[in-house]
């Protein structure tokens, strides 16, 4: 790049910053590679109650909630996909916390060399999605209601058929070749019934066998599970950050071990080239733990995003679709929450919230 | 002596299913499509046990269940449903005291050997 440019993007980058530090809605900060803050505009000091001087150069991690945990993995994923959106808490001088819409971006040197972060965070205290959220549930009772009744439907004749053949099996005279085909019928049909037993097992409202337990303990238990359906020669990097102390919860043990084996299993196959899974556990507001896992796999598309707790909705060549879907009526059958974010090419995070026992 | 027993389900096919699958395991069959006509039947004849669909038109299996047991505490009743097994169903139908479960996504040979089971079991409490 030449000098003439250079100093061009310099005095729009010294624009830019006037501009931004006059908007009072928005917090704008920068922090290097190391995590100290390097620009703090007038919207955060507002939103933060910490003066520019008093807090420059500080880390950053004195305004994030989860600590310095939070901000090395929130870093973490933007160096490693670029961006970061989420709705998170942030810490205000004074100890308390706010939420906020938090979009992290890189910050590179006009030669595209890293240099930081840019953070941009909206308060949005007071300011709730309920509508989408609502839509979303009715939307999957909807689906768990026509399911149950397909699924009803669907078992009544196949107990027909599977029946008959039992019969027919017993039959004196039956031809080798006529015995052949009754098995490969009788074999298509146990897969319809498997099928419609793992449709039945997404609609089913499943009672949770509630006890207290660790949530970091569920994890700990399903990594073995999981880690052997990893392919052998699979460059995979795993990093576990799991929250000491954390709240326990009141939840069935078996229930969340599948939702993890689920969502562990489909981030490591949305990784066939390798890549970095990464686990957080922490506590949230006081009420919530959260569960975040975060691939760096081949991601979804938008379009996709918005049907992936839908049952019989996959990106998979082979999948049935009915994984996540399991996944999601277990968390809200514990008064929890899941979200996804997901980028094509840049990998998928899954955000689990529930609740303290 | 062969037990006597009373199907229940709306559907044609399975009552007929049912009846050549019992009478294999020795037993007389009586089917009926609804439950109306099981309860009106059941005044008057004298069964062994009922196997009873929960999903029926008019009075629904579950409550024909709870009239029974209310009547006839003894007489085992074992439900069968296309639904499979769903922990609520089957919490409701321990609430009215039925004496069997069985999901027709079962494996047929399971479906039976459990209906025998159950069978045993009610009558071994008797």
């Amino acid at each position: 790049m030449n000098e003439s440019r250079k100093i061009a993007d310099k005095n729009i980058d010294a624009d830019l910053k006037d501009i931004m530090s006059c908007i009072k809605e928005y917090a704008l900060f920068a922090v290097n590679l190391e995590g100290n803050i390097t620009y703090f505009g007038m919207g955060s000091e507002h939103l933060f109650g910490w003066s520019k001087n008093e807090i420059i150069f500080k880390d950053a991690s004195l305004l994030f909630s989860e600590g310095d945990s939070g901000l090395v993995r929130i870093l973490g994923e933007v160096k490693a996909r670029g961006r970061y959106e989420a709705e998170i808490e942030l810490k205000k001088s004074n100890g308390s916390l706010f939420p906020v819409d938090l979009t992290v971006t890189q910050l590179k040197d006009p030669d595209s060399k890293l240099t930081g972060y840019i953070l941009i965070a909206k308060d949005i205290t007071g300011i709730e999605k309920p509508g989408y959220r609502m839509f979303q549930a009715e939307k999957m009772a909807a689906i768990s209601l026509l399911a149950s009744g397909m699924a009803h439907e669907i078992n009544n004749p196949l107990f027909v058929i599977s029946g008959r053949l039992e019969l027919l099996k017993d039959e004196p005279g039956i031809s080798d070749s006529v015995r052949q085909n009754l098995g490969i019928i009788y074999a298509q049909a146990d897969r319809i019934r498997n099928l419609v037993d793992r449709l039945l097992k997404f609609t089913r409202k499943s009672i949770p066998h509630l006890d207290t337990i660790s949530i970091n303990e569920v994890i700990e238990s399903v990594l073995p599970l999981v880690l052997c359906h990893k392919l052998p020669d699979s460059n995979v990097a795993m990093e576990k950050h799991l929250g000491q102390n954390l709240p326990v919860i009141k939840g069935d043990f078996n229930q969340l071990q599948e939702v993890f084996v689920n969502l562990l299993r489909n981030a490591y196959q949305s990784m066939p080239q390798g890549g970095k899974l990464c686990i957080y556990t922490s506590a949230v507001k006081e009420k919530f733990v959260q569960v975040i896992i975060s691939d760096t796999g081949l991601g979804i598309p938008a379009n996709s995003l918005k049907n992936v707790f839908l049952p019989f909705f996959s990106t998979k060549k082979d999948g049935a679709g009915l994984g996540l879907s399991i996944c999601y009526n277990i968390i809200i059958n514990h008064s929890g929450n899941i979200e996804i974010e997901s980028e094509p090419d840049k990998g998928t995070t899954f955000i689990i919230k529930l609740p303290f026992a | 002596m062969a037990n006597k027993v009373l199907v229940v389900d709306d559907e044609a096919s399975v009552r007929e299913l049912f009846t050549e699958l019992l009478k294999k395991e020795d037993c007389a069959v009586t089917t009926l499509s609804n439950a109306e006509e099981a309860l009106d039947l059941l005044e008057k004849e004298c069964f062994d046990a009922v196997l009873m669909d929960i999903k029926l038109p008019g009075i629904s299996g579950m409550e024909a269940l709870k009239k029974i047991k209310e009547k006839r505490p003894q007489l085992p009743v074992i439900m069968i449903t296309g639904f499979g097994y769903d922990e609520g169903l089957i919490a409701k139908c321990k609430e009215y005291s039925c004496n069997g479960y069985i999901g027709k996504n079962m494996p047929i040979s399971q479906i039976i050997s459990s209906f025998k089971m159950f069978l045993k079991i009610a009558k071994d409490k008797k």
